[in-house]
């Protein structure tokens, strides 16, 4: 049976409600879980699993809809998520209540990985430093101020401040929050974006290298504000690490003077350093010859692999093979499909794809919902128009829903918009797993590249990068495959699913 | 001198989202969770209240 109450008036914010329905569905006799507000878009997402409203509800009431055999079974899962919204129970075995109950002389700690909402984030990074330990945020909306302050401090104590705002991270052979699990290795990351920091690593690891650890700035640090204290506090650290052989910096387009003065630092470093600013040219490269510059996230994991391995390493189908690819799904479609829908999660690889596409094809025009230099924003990023590129886990879809990467809902819906538009020919889906994200980021599209598959003619194109490792618990091996079957192209890396996706629009506007 | 069985591995204080916890737990680091609470903010009116009691 199903049941659902309604919270009036009690405000959860996102961050404590992210893995709630997860846990809760875990709970005994519980089949499936939701504990959310009751925004617009979640109200849908209730209705498309089956649960009915009998009350009105909206974003400040907390929906909690249970899925179980009995009655009883739903009320006590429903109390036991109120239990966990009211700090009733210990979510975990292993817990206190506050970092000054640790006593650091007798049970030591490495690191404090800070999740909380970005105005209390300050104070427990600030007193772990002054325990004597790194410091990972996670929680975004931190001031400035204080990231500076927290980051000035690490460096006069010898100690990392990854973040604010960081996702991914690498230490000891252990991923932070939602990054990818590596094998050992000699390459060492240090990264100002998440998913490029952590779609090199993949990479790498495909080459049969490994990952020494991967330190993850938030991305902020290349601020004039910030300028860049913890990238160059991060590669100092690889340099003098024993197991690191190559270092890997890797950023999104930053403020030129702190680029170059990053890049001045590693002209300094012993070890070979390769370097991506996503959307840099040639040019910022000029004065730093021993620094070799990479263009795209596979290029510069390549390059980091060819320097520790001596061998060159090519990626992707040849031209030739491309282009009858492509021919082969353009001939299933409809006269009137002309349309590429983008639908990432990673804002990096969003960042990646629009840029090849801008730079490939300038006559064609693009839209996106982000702002920037690259494409036309969308008057509404709910509705696409033409060849439309969104990152789903940007700000005007995350304060509806939580991120993507941990919870696939938002953008299976959209997915389904998307699939719905007659016009629409192609769509791109990037992937991203790890042990800190969705358990489950595939099945929700199965059934829906599934329909696609099964149409005689004009079923969409559907093109997916899977940005993580074998060690992760996604199975990644087995959805691959899986999505293969559902005639799903899938790329090696967002690059290349990028390359398919251009030439899949170029020959439609050839037809 | 060879590092220590228990010094290879990261020790980890989690704050916030317990998804993090679960995970690092599963990659077998050691880790323990801070049962943060926000701290309660009081009404202008409680606030006066209790300004003038202490």
């Amino acid at each position: 049976m199903k049941k659902v109450i309604v919270k009036k008036n009690r405000y959860v914010d996102s961050v404590s409600l992210m893995g709630l329905s997860d846990k809760v569905s875990t709970y005994e006799n519980v089949k499936n879980a939701l504990v959310t507000m009751a925004t617009a878009n979640n109200i849908l997402n209730l209705k498309e699993l089956g649960y009915e409203l009998e009350e009105e509800a909206d974003a400040n009431d907390l929906v909690i809809a249970i899925t179980a055999d009995k009655e009883d079974d739903c009320d006590r899962a429903i109390q036991y998520a109120m239990d966990i919204i009211d700090h009733k129970v210990k979510t975990n075995t292993n817990s206190y209540d506050s970092l000054d109950e640790i006593d650091l002389s007798e049970d030591e700690y490495d690191l404090v990985q800070v999740s909380l909402p970005g105005e209390y984030a300050y104070e427990q990074a600030d007193k772990a430093l002054d325990m004597g330990m790194d410091v990972f945020i996670f929680s975004d909306n931190v001031p400035l101020e204080q990231e500076l302050a927290l980051k000035e401090k690490g460096r006069r104590l010898g100690k990392l401040v990854m973040g604010p705002d960081c996702g991914v991270g690498l230490l000891k052979g252990t991923c932070l929050a939602a990054g990818s699990i590596y094998k050992d290795g000699c390459v060492g990351i240090v990264g100002a974006s998440g998913s490029g920091a952590q779609e090199i690593g993949c990479i790498v690891e495909r080459c049969g290298l490994g990952v020494s650890e991967l330190i993850g700035t938030g991305g902020r640090d290349l601020f004039p504000e910030i300028g860049g204290i913890m990238m160059i506090e991060g590669m100092k650290r690889l340099d003098r690490d024993e197991k690191t052989k190559v270092i890997v910096l890797v950023s999104k387009l930053a403020d030129y003077a702190v680029m170059d003065k990053v890049l001045s630092e590693a002209d300094r470093l012993v070890k070979p350093v390769v370097a991506i600013f996503l959307g840099s040219d040639e040019a910022l490269y000029e004065k730093h010859p021993k620094i070799h510059a990479a263009f795209s996230l596979e290029g510069c994991a390549l390059k980091a692999v060819e320097l520790v391995s001596g061998k060159e390493y090519h990626y992707g189908l040849s031209d030739e093979q491309l282009q009858q690819l492509c021919g082969k799904y353009i001939s299933r479609l409809d006269e009137k499909q002309k349309y590429f829908r983008g639908l990432y999660c990673g804002g990096t690889f969003t960042e990646e794809g629009l840029i090849y596409y801008t730079s490939h094809s300038p006559e064609t025009k693009f839209y996106t919902n982000l702002e920037n230099k690259y494409a036309e924003k969308l008057a509404d990023s709910h509705k696409s128009v033409g060849h439309s590129i969104l990152d789903l886990g940007a700000e005007d879809f995350t304060a509806e829903a939580p991120h993507p990467v941990f919870d696939p809902m938002l953008r299976a819906r959209r997915t389904r918009q998307e699939l719905e538009d007659d016009e629409v020919a192609v769509i791109l889906i990037d992937f991203i797993t790890g042990p800190g994200v969705s358990l489950d980021p595939f099945t929700p599209y199965y059934r829906l590249f599934e329909k696609e598959k099964n149409k005689e003619k004009g079923g969409k194109i559907i093109i997916a990068n899977v940005c993580g490792t074998p060690e992760d618990p996604q199975d990644i091996e087995g959805n691959i495959e899986k999505l293969k079957q559902l005639g799903v192209i899938v790329a090696e890396s967002n690059y290349q699913a990028a390359r398919i996706a251009l030439t899949m629009l170029k020959q439609l506007e050839r037809r | 001198m060879p590092e220590k069985e228990e010094n290879k591995k990261l020790k980890v204080i989690n704050i916030g989202i317990s998804n993090f916890y679960d995970s690092l737990e599963k990659q077998h680091a050691k880790v323990v969770q801070i049962d943060w609470q926000p701290p309660v903010k009081h009404t202008k009116e409680i606030e006066d209240l209790l300004d003038a009691l202490l």
